[in-house]
């Protein structure tokens, strides 16, 4: 290894001045433009303190806002990680045929774009005429207006993020899963355990590394792959019924053109998500086991 | 008989390469069989059905005198040691050994019990609240022992449990194995490729080659009187010397050297003609002056304790002579006796050992 | 073999049902753009519509310069996954070859821009690309899009495996450090270079929400933007041609994973493995 750094800088700059310029610059920018009220156009900004963030903070708007996130990070917990955690066990370690084939056709929707995820479930769900519907109808059943309810809509979104990002993750954990040693699963067996316990007992620790590395991009990327399928579909309705802490910072910059309260979401946002981050690293990893 | 493993025609196939090919076995309560053969030759496979985690293709495993080829691994009452030791890293020493026991439900202080007595056994006091991460290879494969033995149950399974070890702890681990098994005396079925652990360990030695059995035996006659040439070149360090021979009127043709036949091993030889002559390195009583057969010095090896000496016979063919007498120096020897009670003679077409001279 | 299969039935019936439905809906998209306006509405969940139309594609090409579409989701796919494999690879090199200060700092800070999420960056990205002048370009898309944190993790895993002795002897060599990046590093890890660009490709292809925003004049959309314009006209009666675009647009991707499956698969699932 070599020790001369100036070399190294060479190498690091182009990847370095763009995480700069792009990634760590913006948020700089954002806790400045929260300080401001501006429309984006106007040649003038206006100081305002610390106003945006008390009238945001102060809004019914913040706490539906965030009881959406919480409902959307909640329903894909359980369809991106709880459900991958279960499959990549029987894929990886309960069935033992036609394992490729599973693994490719699972995995097929997570190369497809969301915008054809969102257009495709947009139809699958018309109450009057798409195939849904159809099939509720067999069962005497009306179909519901998927897009149109509040609730409702949070879940069939998050069911189109589901079907996009299932494949994904469950590779990902299938990774961890095979990563388990096989004379492990058979002391167990040779013990009589059942399917369960080698479960919870061995699998369960042994890929908590990797699952709370899902669990972590469920929640993170989960919330930012509901943009696309929100911002074609509902744009945020019926009455911010679909939207959430990250899509607002979205609306209020380009629909409603406050820059102010745009950079003060991005700015509660940004905590949340260093808040989440700092309780993974502090609790949950504390708990994990680690093969090194 | 109880406490049994009978393979009968036992087949295994993976689609349609055949790994055991009717495999007929029977081994034995309490004994301490090695498998033994080389990478490939079956000898985990026929472990691994034992233990279950292996499908019969064909034919019946028996334990216990009944039918156990559907029968779910837990539900055998097995006790196994893996290659890899299979220690489960997120769990203490104590929690790795009484895993089992804890399933079983027993109670709280039967597994104590139990298990401090194993624990005292393989000397493993004051390590229980260590995580496997933290032990040494040793005490890895002790652990494993432990886990195997506070079972309790009639049949101990090891797959090459001493081949992660150095060589040292290797000998010391293998006495520990013998004295334990003494202790207990389950039907212990053990897999190997190393003759010597092999040798030490056995009561008897099945050995293995191309998913077929090739002799079951003990030790002694595996090594002294091997069935096929396939033993006897695979048994021993070096290995049988085996040579083209030519049996005609009474005398044997070795390497261009012609031999008298002695009168009792011309009637067990009877009418076969091509033979395979072997002798084992150390049966070879080095000569400086003639000798029943003759050869030249090619090259030596000293490991302090042997001299072992390659001589190239008439044939072409070599033989390799082994001396323990420090005195002595085989640069200069010219061929070697032997006592025909050390003989061996292969079919040379079938490679059957023909029979021995008592 | 036969009783092994019985005991895992169970799984397989729980394995097919998520296999149906993870490929339904692209089979569904897929024959709904061959059907036309009436079998859309009267035969909606029969998946070969007979006889197929091919009217759907041709209304496609006639009333959208879709070419151009191509073109411009291609253009900006490739520049942004070349450079970001460029990028990643020397960056990558950099933490492996070199020693120097604030090394697990500097690579943590590239990590983590990997959490930030993207609505964060936008607005001040957007003005930032305003002040340049290059909103309504593809290189207003491609600029913030030149980095990424997981491509930099993934090379340096990668790199790491590089047994040590090998770099060693090139040094012993007299191999400048630019020529074993060139010649030694790089054929070595060529695999996985390719397979993080197929990921980047395919990603950046689909991308929808920064392009959005930068491509104003229609003549300039990805393919991701042009599906957005079908659904102005909601509970209308365009779908075959909307599945059709979808299909197009689903294209390179799909084909792209048939091809490389198990490389792409291969290295999604190193990319979990993260320590």
């Amino acid at each position: 290894m070599s020790k001369n750094s100036k070399e190294a800088l060479l190498y690091i700059f182009p990847a370095a001045a763009l995480f700069l310029l792009f990634f760590y610059w913006p948020l700089l920018q954002n806790i400045y433009l929260s300080f401001f009220s501006w429309n984006m156009v106007s040649p003038t900004m206006k100081f305002v303190g610390i106003e945006n963030f008390t009238e945001l903070l102060a809004s019914a708007e913040l706490l539906k806002i965030l009881l959406n996130t919480v409902l959307f990070v909640a329903i894909m917990l359980i369809l991106n990680f709880v459900l991958p955690y279960l499959y990549s066990f029987v894929l990886g370690h309960l069935v033992h045929r036609w394992n490729a084939f599973y693994r490719s056709a699972l995995f097929l929707p997570s190369t497809l774009s969301l915008a054809v995820a969102s257009i495709l479930f947009l139809w699958i769900y018309n109450p009057l005429a798409g195939p849904l519907s159809i099939v509720l109808g067999w069962f005497d059943m009306e179909s519901p207006r998927w897009f149109k309810e509040s609730y409702l809509v949070i879940f069939a979104i998050c069911t189109i993020i589901g079907w996009k990002v299932f494949g994904y993750n469950l590779i990902i954990m299938l990774a961890a899963m095979v990563a388990v040693p096989r004379e492990m699963i058979e002391a167990a067996k040779l013990e009589n355990a059942s399917n369960w316990v080698i479960f919870k007992k061995i699998i369960l620790p042994m890929t908590s590394s990797t699952a709370i590395y899902v669990f972590t991009i469920t929640v993170v990327f989960g919330l930012q792959y509901v943009l696309v399928p929100v911002n074609m579909l509902t744009q945020g309705g019926p009455d911010q019924g679909s939207s959430n802490l990250v899509y607002i910072i979205y609306q209020y910059a380009f629909t409603f053109f406050q820059t102010g309260k745009s950079a003060a979401y991005a700015v509660i946002t940004m905590i949340c998500y260093l808040a989440f981050l700092y309780v993974k690293n502090k609790y949950l990893e504390k708990k994990v086991y680690y093969e090194n | 008989m109880q406490n049994s493993i009978v393979f009968s025609h036992v087949n295994k196939s993976y689609g349609k390469t055949a790994v055991i090919e009717n495999l007929n076995l029977e081994i034995r309560e309490g004994e301490r069989l090695i498998l033994l053969g080389p990478s490939g030759c079956g000898k985990t496979t026929t472990l691994r059905m034992i233990a279950g985690f292996e499908e019969i293709s064909g034919g019946e495993l028996y334990m216990n005198g009944k039918v156990v080829n559907d029968l779910p691994p837990g539900e055998r009452n097995i006790a196994m040691v893996f290659q890899s030791y299979a220690l489960f890293p997120h769990l203490t020493v104590w929690d790795n050994i009484t895993f089992g026991l804890q399933l079983q439900k027993l109670p709280e202080d039967e597994i104590r019990s139990r298990t401090e007595k194993a624990l005292d056994i393989l000397h493993l006091k004051g390590y229980e609240h260590k995580k496997t991460h933290e032990l040494s290879g040793g005490q890895k494969q002790r652990v494993a022992l432990c886990r195997a033995i506070v079972k309790h149950s009639p049949y101990f399974l090891l797959d090459e449990p001493l081949s992660n070890l150095d060589a040292q702890l290797r000998q010391k681990a293998r006495t520990e194995l013998v004295k334990l098994h003494e202790m207990f005396k389950p039907t212990m079925i053990y897999v190997t490729h190393d003759q010597i652990e092999a040798m030490t360990v056995a009561d008897r030695i099945a050995v293995m080659n191309r998913g077929e059995l090739q002799q079951i035996d003990t030790p002694e006659n595996i090594y002294h009187h091997p069935a096929n040439t396939f033993v006897a070149s695979f048994i021993g360090s070096p290995a049988m010397n085996i040579i083209k021979a030519r049996f005609d009127n009474k005398k044997l043709a070795v390497g261009k050297c012609c031999l008298e036949v002695p009168e009792a091993w011309c009637k067990l030889i009877g009418s076969r003609k091509e033979l395979l002559f072997g002798l084992r390195p150390e049966a070879c009583v080095p000569k400086f002056d003639g000798g029943m057969l003759k050869g030249q010095v090619e090259f030596m090896e000293n490991t302090g304790n042997l001299k072992t000496a390659s001589l190239r016979l008439g044939s072409g063919e070599n033989c390799f002579i082994q001396a323990s007498d420090p005195k002595l120096s085989l640069q200069s020897v010219q061929g070697f006796d032997f006592d025909w009670s050390n003989v061996n003679l292969f079919d040379a077409a079938t490679g059957m050992n023909i029979g021995y001279v008592r | 073999m036969k009783t092994d299969f019985s005991k895992e039935f169970i799984w397989h019936v729980l394995l097919l049902a998520a296999v149906f439905l993870m490929l339904w809906p692209i089979l569904f998209m897929i024959s709904t753009s061959f059907k036309d306006l009436n079998q859309v509405f009267e035969s909606t969940l029969n998946p070969l519509p007979w006889p197929p139309t091919f009217s759907n594609y041709l209304s496609v090409l006639e009333s959208f310069p879709l070419l151009t579409y191509i073109w411009n989701t291609f253009f900006i796919a490739a520049v942004v996954t070349v450079c970001k494999a460029a990028t990643s690879v020397l960056a990558a090199f950099a933490f492996v070859y070199y020693d120097f200060k604030y090394k697990e700092t500097v690579f943590n800070g590239m990590l983590l821009t990997f959490f930030i999420p993207i609505t964060v960056l936008i607005m001040p990205n957007y003005l930032m690309m305003a002040k340049l002048d290059l909103l309504d370009t593809p290189w207003g898309v491609i600029l913030p899009c030149l980095v990424d944190g997981m491509g930099v993790f993934l090379m340096r895993q990668t790199m790491r495996s590089i047994p040590k002795p090998l770099l060693e002897a090139a040094i012993l060599d007299g191999a400048k450090p630019h020529q074993i990046l060139w010649k030694v590093v790089l054929p070595l890890i060529k695999p996985s270079v390719l397979a993080v660009s197929i990921l980047f490709f395919i990603n950046s292809w689909n991308e929808y929400f920064w392009p959005l925003l930068i491509l104003q004049d229609k003549d300039n959309y990805t393919l991701p933007l042009a599906l957005q314009m079908f659904i102005s006209a909601e509970g209308g009666s365009e779908w075959g041609i909307a599945m059709a675009v979808a299909t197009l647009t689903s294209l390179p991707p799909l084909l792209l994973y048939c091809f490389c499956q198990k490389f792409i698969i291969n290295t999604f699932m190193q990319s979990g493995v993260k320590g």
